[in-house]
């Protein structure tokens, strides 16, 4: 309810705005809205969706992996931890743009840079996570697993994973939250499709409504990726918790 | 079935264990006796092979070892029987696993605990959920740490006859205590260890 009322007063002040400033550069909300029927019915709109999300789910995926493979060992070693920690640092204080100009230079424009960069800016808040949710593992459970010769694959999934999933459920939450962001800059400046490919050309064609419709299609899949992954896995780590703490 | 020869443990400056040598037998009941911070902890430990000794040999037949720790190490996001499932996971006989987990929380008076987490169990329940998944994979060797601790009379009467009952069936059972307890065990074997 208290998202509908935020929508509907968002949407208020926008149509107030549009109304009072009557310019081009700020459309209103049903011109948007003419804009989003006549971009929906183009199939080349969803051809850039898709290769949009693709990368998305591509670039997660592969920050994902590497983000824990690299955590589970740093976390349990502290060497390890202290070599690999400040260059994970490095890589995520280094601004974004900057990667997406180097792989640019390195490998062209392309699919590649978007990937890349939601890879870079993604995987170290992911492997710190990780390393630190290992860290924070009670490591007495996994003496008493190994005194006990319990399996591998048990221990990763009854101690381990349940172990850190809060840690990794806030980095992943984080990469989610970046990653539209990421991958529309990435695109705008670095591929010849894609949604952000598509913003640049509506600024380019000076076609205000259409940069809208791509932008507001751009919340939405964080607000929807939000809502149908992000928030059940917390709750599903919060009643664990809970459950363990009465 | 178990030995340990001229064992050293150091913990930073402080010696914990010096030259310690024991041994115990197929069905025989130890306790190690001694007052807080004396070592009898680090003595189960090192039988239990969860701490190496700086100098010194451990050599054990068993390949079963059970070992309730001092301090319970139960894994809190999960239930009492979970908890015993756990580490019956790499055992044969896994169809079994269940029944044998109700019948050891049965006998240690947590049937009705079955489902709840630690968390949510008396500090006496957890550790006799704790001595329970010791004693839910038949062991060779079993080792309990303060065993009667948070235990009322009849709770430590229980654990006593279930020591005993392991003995009897062939198990070394050694298990540390600020005092030996003869009227419980009266073929105990004490061996004191002081503080360095």
């Amino acid at each position: 309810m208290r998202r509908i009322t935020s929508a509907v007063v968002l949407l208020a002040v926008w149509a107030c705005a549009a109304a009072v400033i009557h310019s081009p550069l700020l459309p209103s909300p049903l011109a948007v809205l003419r804009e989003a029927m006549s971009l929906f019915a183009e199939s080349d709109s969803y051809r850039h969706i898709a290769i949009s999300f693709f990368r998305g789910i591509l670039g997660l995926s592969l920050a994902l992996t590497t983000g824990v493979l690299l955590g589970l060992p740093c976390g349990r070693h502290k060497t390890m931890m202290d070599t690999i920690a400040p260059l994970a640092s490095a890589v995520q204080g280094c601004p974004t743009i900057v990667w997406i100009t180097l792989v640019m230079v390195w490998a062209g424009v392309g699919g590649i840079v978007p990937i890349t960069a939601v890879v870079v800016a993604a995987a170290p808040v992911i492997f710190l996570n990780t390393a630190q949710g290992v860290a924070a593992l009670d490591r007495r459970l996994l003496v008493m697993a190994k005194l006990y010769q319990v399996p591998k694959p048990r221990i990763i999934a009854d101690i381990l994973l349940p172990g850190i999933a809060p840690y990794l459920l806030a980095g992943f939450a984080f990469a989610v939250g970046i990653c539209w962001k990421v991958i529309s800059t990435a695109e705008f400046i670095g591929s010849d499709t894609g949604i952000g490919t598509q913003i640049y050309w509506a600024y380019r064609n000076l076609n205000i409504p259409r940069l809208f419709c791509w932008a507001l299609l751009l919340i939405m899949f964080s607000l929807v990726l939000d809502a149908w992954l992000i928030s059940p896995l917390s709750s599903l780590v919060r009643t664990q918790r809970s459950q363990h703490n009465d | 079935m178990i030995k340990l020869e001229s064992v050293t443990y150091s913990f930073g400056t402080k010696t914990l264990l010096s030259s310690f040598s024991f041994s115990a037998c197929a069905g025989e009941i130890v306790c190690f006796s001694g007052p807080s911070g004396s070592g009898k902890t680090t003595a189960l430990e090192i039988l239990a092979g969860t701490l190496h000794p700086a100098s010194g040999l451990r050599s054990t037949t068993a390949l079963r070892i059970g070992y309730a720790f001092q301090d319970d190490c139960l894994i809190p996001w999960k239930s009492a029987q979970e908890n015993l499932l756990f580490v019956l996971a790499g055992r044969p006989r896994r169809e079994q696993a269940k029944e044998t987990c109700t019948y050891w929380l049965a006998q240690f008076l947590l049937g009705e605990a079955s489902a709840k987490r630690p968390a949510q169990l008396s500090g006496g329940m957890k550790r006799r959920l704790n001595i329970a998944r010791a004693f839910c994979i038949e062991p060779e060797l079993l080792l309990l740490d303060e065993p009667f601790a948070f235990q009322d009379e009849s709770a430590a009467s229980l654990i006593a006859g279930q020591i005993s009952a392991a003995a009897a069936r062939g198990a070394a059972v050694i298990y540390a205590a600020h005092e030996p307890d003869f009227s419980l065990f009266p073929s105990l074997r004490a061996v004191p260890i002081a503080k360095l």
